[in-house]
């Protein structure tokens, strides 16, 4: 696998948060050598990797014992430099959110509401990456950069969303 | 009541470091390991039951 990427990517995002999706950390536990090179040529530019607790949830969820348990959370730690807080007004914004999908909302899932929420709250300060495409829809979000990571099988694509009125 | 400022604050970390290569690649077996241990486990629930495909189907290396 190989992770490919325009060369704007690195300083567009420097000193910015970069929020991670559930499946990103997914794709990084089946192919840790690519992410961990990745993670890290985000974190030398001072991006701050970021993810919320919804997304520490979906992973953390359906661990067998504690011990397992421990593993993911301690995988997800060294990923991870700040989990960021869903405030009050990020709820506001999630309905707000809610309000602008329309009829497009109907198949989000609530972790990617509170993600969109939290791109709304930080505007220029934020990104966001995901493997989930069809949910960050472009008439309410920005899509300044695709990541591909080339596999045997085929190509995953991540957006890099940003939310700016 | 929180000003706008502090609601635009986002955290900081309190000290950036890589991650260690060798750690994250033991971590990420393990960890592999319990996903693969959770799929079998919904995936024969859903057959007992006759519920729905498990939401995520991995492909594992």
């Amino acid at each position: 696998m190989e992770i490919k990427f325009l060369p704007t990517l690195l300083p567009s995002l420097k000193n910015k948060h970069l929020l991670l999706d559930t499946n990103i950390i997914r794709d990084a536990v089946k192919n840790p050598i690519v992410f961990n090179n990745f993670f890290n040529d985000l974190k030398k530019e001072h991006v701050t990797l970021s993810t919320i607790d919804h997304v520490r949830y979906e992973i953390l969820k359906g661990s067998l014992n504690e011990s397992k348990y421990t593993e993911k959370e301690k995988f997800l730690n060294e990923i991870i430099d700040v989990t960021i807080p869903v405030l009050p007004e990020t709820y506001k914004l999630a309905y707000e959110l809610i309000k602008m999908y329309g009829i497009n909302g109907s198949g989000v899932h609530i972790t990617d509401l509170i993600l969109g929420a939290i791109l709304m709250q930080y505007e220029k300060n934020i990104y966001l990456i995901t493997r989930d495409t069809s949910d960050f829809i472009l008439s309410i979000f920005k899509l300044p950069f695709i990541v591909n990571a080339t596999y045997n099988k085929g190509i995953y694509s991540y957006g890099i969303y940003q939310y700016i009125k | 009541m929180r000003t706008k400022e502090k609601i635009m604050t986002l955290p900081r970390p309190k000290k950036r470091r890589l991650i260690n290569k060798t750690k994250f690649i033991r971590l990420a077996k393990k960890v592999n390991e319990s996903f693969k241990e959770e799929y079998e486990y919904l995936w024969k629930k859903n057959l007992e039951y006759g519920d729905k495909i498990p939401p995520h189907s991995p492909s594992f290396s």
